[in-house]
């Protein structure tokens, strides 16, 4: 309740005063700095959460299968995860996004709009990062899975001739959903993060597109000004501060509703 | 020496305070053994960490409280005063060796830290004085062992190794909490001789704690009986087993499972301890007690005197009720041994020992070599053992759970090892296993009722909702559990009730057999007793028989109509309960049933110690595999495996002595 109000008493007067006054003031160009920050948060959000679909059925279903059924499907999905993981996590994604990059600038008859090129741009960098962020997942659930499968519940249901189906189903994924959301949110801030990174260092998102990658990219020339212009790096600082905080308190939230014994 | 005072110690969750321990005293002198005896969740570990002061970080000691040790008073000392006293002059002993050892340290290093700290010894002064403490606990080769990890040792090793440490200071006092719970029965009685041989020589103040009678039995001059956090009686030795007072005491005497109670329904206390949140105000045992009185559930007891150095906690003082209604199970002895039921043949299980980058076979872990026995329909066989064995493994490999290497095992006529799936699953509707632990058998995100339904609609019993909820209504009525269990979800039970789910669980799909894999060993004495008549009672009921897979002798002797003892994968000896247990002739069997300390006074039987542990199935000795720690061995048992003689039509035992 407490909460709620002091959010409603920040938020009201923002929104309140953004209608005449660019309450964070605004960058080289005059945009402001509010509007760059909520498109931001936006793209923030696609990155995480399409980035997180792609993966998350990847990391689940290859790590419960490996540590259940061991044996050289384990051996297979160890070999490719280890690969995966053992070249450069930003590298391989450079390499990706440039080739995606040539592709896109050969065809440009494929897009109408600049715009539609950015959002095709933005979905292939999400699928790229979905395709090489699901190997740490993927041995958490491995590992995990080789507990439980040990455990006598697990044991009990084979001595009923269970399927193999159904006791993943039944019994092993429901109890490894509190890995799922912790690695789920750890891996949603990280790619927040990510984008980022990847957007400074100019293989992120297309460039025409707020994110928060362009603007702390944006904002590093201004550092340089005298009077020091901070609040456009100040901003886009705290703003992903509290995404990344939301994202985390809201997984706790979601382990503690599922779980049995907190009822 | 060590003089308890009012000691009243609790937890601290969520800004509330619950007391675990109210209100205790006791005293233990130099040279005694005070034993504090109770069941799980009534503080006697709490109590041990409170006179260490080693509780944990929620953990508050009232004020109050009076820890006198050596005429000095613990509580207000420092924490750097108090360092000086643990390990020094109060010394204590975990229960799980397992995980008491820090695995990256050499047992020496291990040893050595206490002795720089408490005693400035280093260097070679350090190392013969260590070769000297495990000399004295009994570890042969000591100066090599120095030099070891805690891996290499085997779990009595280990304990022994702990109990050098403990030793190492040379302290005053020793507290022993549930020291050989963890343990085999032989090794057990190594480890009890040896606590009992050291406190002689040294004339140590001992706290034992335990929830075993026959180790106080064995080990104790004066009992303490806790309850519910409460000191409810405490008595001398002789006082404690002839004359046992509290209703507690009494039903806890009356719970255990022996030979002469056969046939008989066991005591049991109905409920379970109070949880600490809801303290009953009054007797803490008035719910569960069969004397209790009005007065009980109001008025706390005061200590009375109830003989010499024997005082109790109680209202009523009347005499032990006797005459009351004990339920009596026919005697199915006589029941009629028809064709048997299941028949293993030669059954084996090896485990490859994979080794090596391409991971070739370099050997195998023979854990179940040759097993044959057979069960028949409404009788109980006890398959007995130390852990390692291989008696949980011969479970499984019934079931099919583990894949056999070799052998039969043929259920009413057909085949199962190598059955094809479809069939299998058929045949898994006559055999059920209950598993040991009720906390890992028990899926938490699965509520009651679709637990226990799981077996009626994989194996197609009962696909109708309807019918099926019935069905589960009628299960958890026959285990004795409340109907609306169905709906909630196994945390909210406690151990004994989800041992009874699981047990409803394996006999929704009706079968004639099940397989209980050490049902009762996570549950308390008055809890097992609950199980033991159940299942007693189903047998009768429903005919079902078992396989009752157990280290317990006493709950051998009170359920099962035959024995087989296994010994590294081997069946060594079977026969009937009664010509196995009175007249045992294989020399493990005789050794094992020595060792088992029995909560009596009468003098205790002479214990055939054996020396060493049980090798490992990787690489069995030579010949005879007990032979190595057989004491009447002979050249014939190093060279070959003995062959199967009968003593009688029913019992054979596998040993040259009788061959």
């Amino acid at each position: 309740m407490l909460t709620l109000l002091l959010i409603l008493l920040i938020l009201v007067p923002l929104f309140w005063l953004s209608g005449q006054y660019h309450v964070f003031g605004t960058d080289k160009v005059g945009q402001d700095v509010l509007y760059q920050i909520l498109k931001s948060v936006r793209t923030g959000l696609i990155i995480g959460l399409v980035t997180t679909l792609v993966m998350l059925p990847m990391a689940v279903l290859l790590g419960i299968i490996a540590g259940y059924f061991r044996g050289w499907v384990d051996d297979v999905i160890q070999y490719v995860y280890t690969v995966l993981n053992s070249i450069p996590g930003v590298l391989l994604i450079a390499a990706s996004v440039l080739m995606m990059q040539v592709v896109i600038d050969t065809h440009p008859q494929w897009f109408s709009t600049a715009a539609e090129r950015a959002d095709l741009r933005l979905l292939a960098l999400c699928f790229i990062l979905g395709i090489t962020s699901w190997t740490g997942l993927c041995r958490l659930l491995r590992g995990e899975t080789l507990k439980l499968r040990e455990l006598e519940y697990i044991q009990a249901a084979q001595a009923f001739g269970v399927s193999n189906g159904r006791i993943i189903i039944r019994h092993i994924l429901p109890n490894l959903m509190h890995i799922v959301i912790i690695a789920l949110v750890m891996d949603f801030s990280g790619l927040v993060l990510a984008e980022a990174v990847l957007s400074y260092v100019g293989i992120g998102v297309d460039p025409s597109m707020t994110s928060f990658g362009t603007m702390i990219n944006n904002a590093r020339m201004e550092l340089g000004r005298e009077p020091v212009v901070w609040w456009s790096l100040a901003a886009a600082f705290s703003a992903m501060f509290i995404l990344v905080l939301a994202a985390n308190l809201f997984a706790d939230a979601v382990r503690d509703a599922f779980d049995p014994r907190a009822a | 020496m060590l003089k308890v005072n009012n000691l009243r110690l609790g937890f601290t969750s969520a800004r509330k305070t619950l007391l675990a321990v109210d209100g205790i005293s006791f005293e233990v002198a130099a040279g005694e053994t005070f034993a504090l005896l109770g069941e799980s969740g009534c503080g006697k570990s709490a109590t041990a960490q409170g006179i260490m002061r080693l509780l944990p970080a929620n953990g508050v000691i009232s004020a109050g409280s009076s820890i006198q040790f050596a005429s000095e008073e613990l509580l207000t000392l420092s924490e750097a005063d108090m360092r000086t006293v643990r390990g020094k002059r109060m010394a204590m002993i975990f229960q799980e060796p397992g995980t008491s050892l820090n695995p990256v340290l050499t047992v020496g290093r291990q040893i050595g830290e206490v002795l720089e700290r408490h005693l400035d010894l280093q260097g070679s002064v350090a190392t013969t004085r260590m070769v000297e403490l495990l000399r004295q606990v009994g570890i042969a080769d000591p100066e090599r062992r120095l030099g070891e990890y805690p891996f290499q040792l085997s779990g009595g090793m280990k304990q022994r190794v702990m109990i050098a440490i403990a030793l190492a200071g040379e302290p005053d006092l020793l507290i022993a909490d549930e020291p050989t719970t963890a343990l085999d029965v032989t090794v057990q009685a190594q480890i009890l001789d040896l606590l009992a041989k050291i406190q002689l020589d040294r004339g140590m103040g001992m706290l034992l704690i335990t929830h075993d009678l026959g180790v106080v039995a064995r080990m104790a001059h004066r009992i303490g009986v806790m309850y519910a956090g409460e000191l409810v009686e405490v008595a001398s030795r002789e006082e404690f087993f002839t004359r046992p007072q509290h209703p507690y005491t009494q039903a806890l005497f009356a719970a255990l499972p022996e030979v002469s109670r056969r046939g008989l329904a066991l005591t049991t206390i109905p409920g379970q301890v109070p949880s600490l949140a809801a303290m009953p105000g009054g007797c803490r045992f008035a719910d569960r007690c069969t004397q209790a009185m009005p007065i009980c559930r109001d008025v706390s007891p005061a200590w009375r005197n109830a003989g010499v150095g024997h005082v109790v906690r109680c209202h009523w003082n009347g005499a032990a009720n006797e005459g009351k209604s004990i339920q009596r199970f026919a005697l199915s002895e006589q029941c009629s041994e028809a064709a048997a039921f299941l028949a293993v043949d030669a059954l084996q299980v090896h485990f490859p020992i994979r080794r090596g980058l391409l991971q070739r076979t370099v050997g195998h872990v023979r854990a179940v070599d040759g097993v044959s026995l057979s069960i028949s329909a409404g009788r109980t066989l006890a398959l007995v053992g130390e852990s390692g064995c291989g008696k949980t493994t011969v479970g499984k490999a019934l079931l099919q759970l583990i894949k056999p290497t070799a052998g039969s095992v043929k259920l009413g006529g057909s085949e199962l090892v190598g059955m094809k799936p479809k069939r299998l699953r058929a045949a898994r509707r006559h055999m059920q296993m209950v598993f040991q632990d009720p906390f890992a058998s028990l899926n938490p995100r699965l509520r009651v009722g679709d637990i226990i339904a799981e077996g009626m609609a994989s194996l197609g019993l009962e696909n109708d909702s309807q019918a099926q909820r019935s069905a589960v209504a009628a299960l958890l009525k026959q285990v004795g559990l409340p109907d609306e269990a169905t709906d909630r979800y196994p945390h909210e039970f406690s151990g004994g009730q989800r041992q009874r789910i699981a047990i409803a669980r394996a006999l929704a799909v009706q079968p004639e057999l099940l397989i209980c894999d050490e049902p009762t060993s996570a549950l308390d004495v008055s809890v097992q007793a609950q199980i033991l008549n159940l299942l007693k009672a189903l047998q009768e009921e429903l005919g079902v028989a078992y396989l009752f897979i157990t280290h317990n002798f006493a709950v051998v002797e009170y359920l099962a109509h035959d024995v087989a003892v296994m010994y590294l994968g081997r069946i060594v000896e079977r026969g009937r309960a009664e010509e196995v247990l009175r007249a045992p002739r294989h020399p493990y069997t005789q050794a094992l049933l020595s060792a088992v300390p029995t909560p009596s006074l009468d003098a205790q039987r002479a214990v055939i110690k054996l020396p060493g542990e049980t090798p490992s199935p990787a690489n069995p000795p030579q010949g005879c595999h007990f032979h190595p720690r057989c004491p009447q061995a002979s050249a014939v048992c190093r060279e070959r495996y003995p062959e199967n003689s009968s003593i009688s039509a029913t019992h054979t035992v596998n040993c040259h002595l009788f061959s």
